[in-house]
């Protein structure tokens, strides 16, 4: 047998064993309900005590071998008092009329005393197997009606049963919402396209939310507009939206009143906007073409302070959607727009991989068409250096020998970046070595080589400056065409002044019909002639400063006469370049070539 | 419920939620195993005592004669509110030694 126990509105019932254990479990449950009630600290406390002596004393009267019978305890919240019965199935006892204190040492007799001092009544009816103890105490704050307290309880049943319901339903949703939310990134692992997900995110959010008008509307152009994106109507018949600018209106004051649309106010205020089709405030609104809006809700969707969009959801029945139904929109808004972001995002570090790798291979293909040796060049020395910035890839060169005097010197810069760049100079370089009955005359070569080349160049914008020389080993003879680039530099013979040699004519790829004028000179011993790019003059240091042509210049007379061939020279350009960097990196390609004729005047035959 | 022993002569208890029929009989165990001729006073903490009831006030008196019969002395050391109204309801507060230091 079990302790069990009972309480409606102010009845307590509670029946339990009859031991002494249980008997002061029931006891407390006793007053458990009594501290419900109101009751006064020393009210409490002699209730306690009074039903603890009680049955205590039901317990300690049982026949040893009698049967099991339970005993019981019923307390009864009267408005006026409080009243107890206690039932037990003992013969009973005799109660005293006036229960008084045993012997101070006594260890027993104090039960009946105690039970008497702490009610007002005491009533003990004795039947044949059964008894009951009734004991009453006046209350000293009242208690409530029993009548108003069922009405009470009934009202409070009511109230939770429709919290609970309330939450019921929202619950449900949540639930729908987040099994459609894992459907939906579990979706993103086959990569959908955007507007195929978006579409799938927005069916669902109508279906959970039963709402059968929807447009969703893209942020583009850094928020300067909302662009339609998606719709959804009943009808079927879908209107074409117009794209929404949302550049600020004027302040107020000024004599143009702006009217503000509805998806336009949301995104401004950051707050929803209701709406309906006969609201004469929205009267010329775009939204309204898409149906009858009985209900309509826009909302702003912003994900870290950025606009990503709107999302208007409606009815054509005149339901209003619940506030579970609007979290829900919220947070397919949100999960939308995260989606929408990741995408941007991952678009964009795309893009910059895809672009450092065409950096990449341009500048492969540059590599690829150095050329590996320099033909013999007594008694000149060659050199030639070309040093790339990744961000671009349009420096060439190239050394081809004449016959067997003569050479041909080629450095080129194509005004462009990237593969493009790399592969216009490839073309150049391929069209330079099939004319070699040209090789000797670099003006003719030059505009034989435009006119190959100008219409593809001109076709993307792009246009080459080339520097073509053709030397003649044994008289020393220069002669330098130019198209558009920067002049070369030469000393004609040791201790000569540093000059600048080249006139220049259009660019490749600009005039179909342009020609070029050859300049000749002549590079005795000691002499030599440095061919560049203006990756070489165009070089900053830290502070921002150019090279520029005179630091070259005042650099090379000073230098050049240190150097004895062509690859001390390179050595030393390069070192001035770095030394004038002060170590940061390059941001163009630096690209030259350098031809010095031995200082001795012995002049041997070439081979 | 826990005893401890405080020298020269005090078995001090206390840590006893209720005084009720149900802890009479292990209260009288406890201190009859624990108790040695030293100790000469009984120290009943009801400090943390929040109910008592006859078969409490029996067990109680029953150390005190068993104490006192030996030369020794029962303390009531703290009662709570409610056990002191219990005391004094049964007037035993005039048998037992109350202190509340």
């Amino acid at each position: 047998m079990k302790m069990a126990n009972q309480v409606r509105g102010n009845v307590f019932r509670c029946q339990s064993p009859a031991d002494l254990s249980n008997a002061r479990n029931v006891a407390i449950e006793g007053r458990r309900f009594l501290e419900q009630q109101a009751l006064t600290p020393t009210e409490l406390n002699a209730w306690e005590l009074a039903i603890t002596e009680a049955l205590n004393n039901a317990v300690e009267h049982m026949q040893p071998d009698a049967e099991p019978h339970p005993i019981q305890l019923e307390i009864l919240a009267l408005p006026e008092e409080i009243e107890v019965r206690i039932t037990d199935h003992t013969p009973g006892f005799d109660w005293p009329e006036d229960p008084t204190l045993p012997d101070p040492l006594s260890e027993d007799g104090r039960g009946l005393f105690l039970i008497q001092a702490s009610v007002d009544i005491v009533r003990y009816w004795r039947d044949k197997e059964e008894n009951c103890l009734i004991l009453k105490r006046h209350r000293e704050t009242p208690g409530t009606d029993s009548g108003t307290c069922l009405e009470d309880c009934k009202k409070r049943v009511a109230e939770l049963e429709s919290t609970l319901e309330e939450m019921t339903e929202e619950l449900g949703y949540n639930y729908e919402a987040l099994v459609a939310i894992f459907r939906r990134s579990a979706d993103l692992g086959n990569a959908l396209d955007q507007e195929a997900f978006a579409s799938r995110v927005l069916d669902d959010l109508l279906q959970i939310t039963g709402a059968d008008l929807s447009v969703l509307r893209l942020a583009r152009d850094q928020g300067a507009r909302l662009d339609p994106f998606l719709i959804r109507s009943p009808s079927g018949k879908v209107p074409k939206l117009q794209s929404l600018s949302l550049t600020m209106p004027p302040p107020s004051g000024s004599p143009m009143k702006v009217k503000m649309g509805i998806e336009q106010t949301a995104v401004h205020s950051h707050q929803d906007v209701w709406f309906k089709s006969n609201d004469t405030q929205w009267q010329q609104d775009p939204l309204l073409q898409v149906g009858n809006w009985e209900t309509g809700l826009c909302h702003a969707i912003y994900a870290n302070q950025q606009l990503i969009g709107s999302l208007t959801l409606g009815r054509t029945s005149a339901e209003t959607f619940s506030t579970a139904q609007i979290n829900l929109l919220h947070t397919f808004a949100d999960f939308l727009a995260i989606q929408l972001l990741n995408a941007r995002l991952q678009d964009e570090r795309l893009q910059t991989r895809l672009m450092h790798r065409e950096l990449e291979i341009a500048a492969n293909i540059q590599e690829t068409l150095l050329p590996r040796a320099l033909p013999e060049s007594t008694p000149f020395s060659l050199a030639g250096s070309c040093r790339n910035a990744l961000q671009v890839g349009g420096d060439l060169f190239d050394v081809l020998a004449v016959g067997n005097r003569g050479i041909l010197f080629l450095v080129a810069d194509v005004m462009g970046k990237g593969v493009p760049a790399a592969l216009f100079g490839a073309i150049l370089r391929s069209t330079v070595r099939s004319l070699p009955h040209l090789h000797h005359l670099p003006h003719q070569l030059l505009a034989t080589a435009n006119a190959s080349l100008v219409n593809d160049l001109s076709r993307v914008d792009m246009f080459i400056t080339v520097a073509c020389l053709h030397l003649d080993r044994v008289t020393g003879t220069l002669t330098i065409a130019s198209a558009g680039h920067p002049p070369a530099f030469m000393a004609s013979h040791a201790g000569a002044p540093v000059t600048p040699l080249g006139d220049a004519g259009l660019p490749i790829g600009i005039d179909p019909l342009a020609t070029y004028t050859p300049v000749q000179t002549t590079l005795g011993p000691g002499g030599w002639i440095l061919i560049h790019t203006d990756g070489v003059t165009e070089t900053r240091n830290p502070k921002g400063e150019l090279l520029g042509e005179q630091r070259l210049i005042e650099w090379l007379e000073s230098h050049s006469a240190t150097f004895s061939d062509a690859e001390s020279f390179k050595s030393g350009l390069r070192h001035m370049a770095d030394a004038f960097r002060e170590g940061t990196s390059l941001t163009d390609d630096e690209t030259f070539l350098l031809a010095v004729r031995h200082p001795s005047k012995h002049n041997p035959l070439p081979r | 419920m826990k005893l401890e022993f405080i020298p020269p002569h005090t078995l001090r208890i206390q840590d006893m939620p209720e005084l009720t029929a149900a802890q009479a009989g292990t209260l009288r165990d406890a201190v009859q195993k624990a108790r040695t001729p030293d100790h000469q006073r009984l120290l009943v903490d009801l400090s943390q005592t929040t109910f008592i009831d006859s078969s409490g006030l029996g067990t109680l008196i029953a150390l005190h004669k068993s104490m006192t019969s030996s030369g020794g002395q029962v303390i009531i050391y703290r009662p709570s509110p409610a056990v002191q109204q219990v005391l004094e309801l049964t007037r035993l507060h005039r048998v037992f030694q109350i202190e509340t230091e």
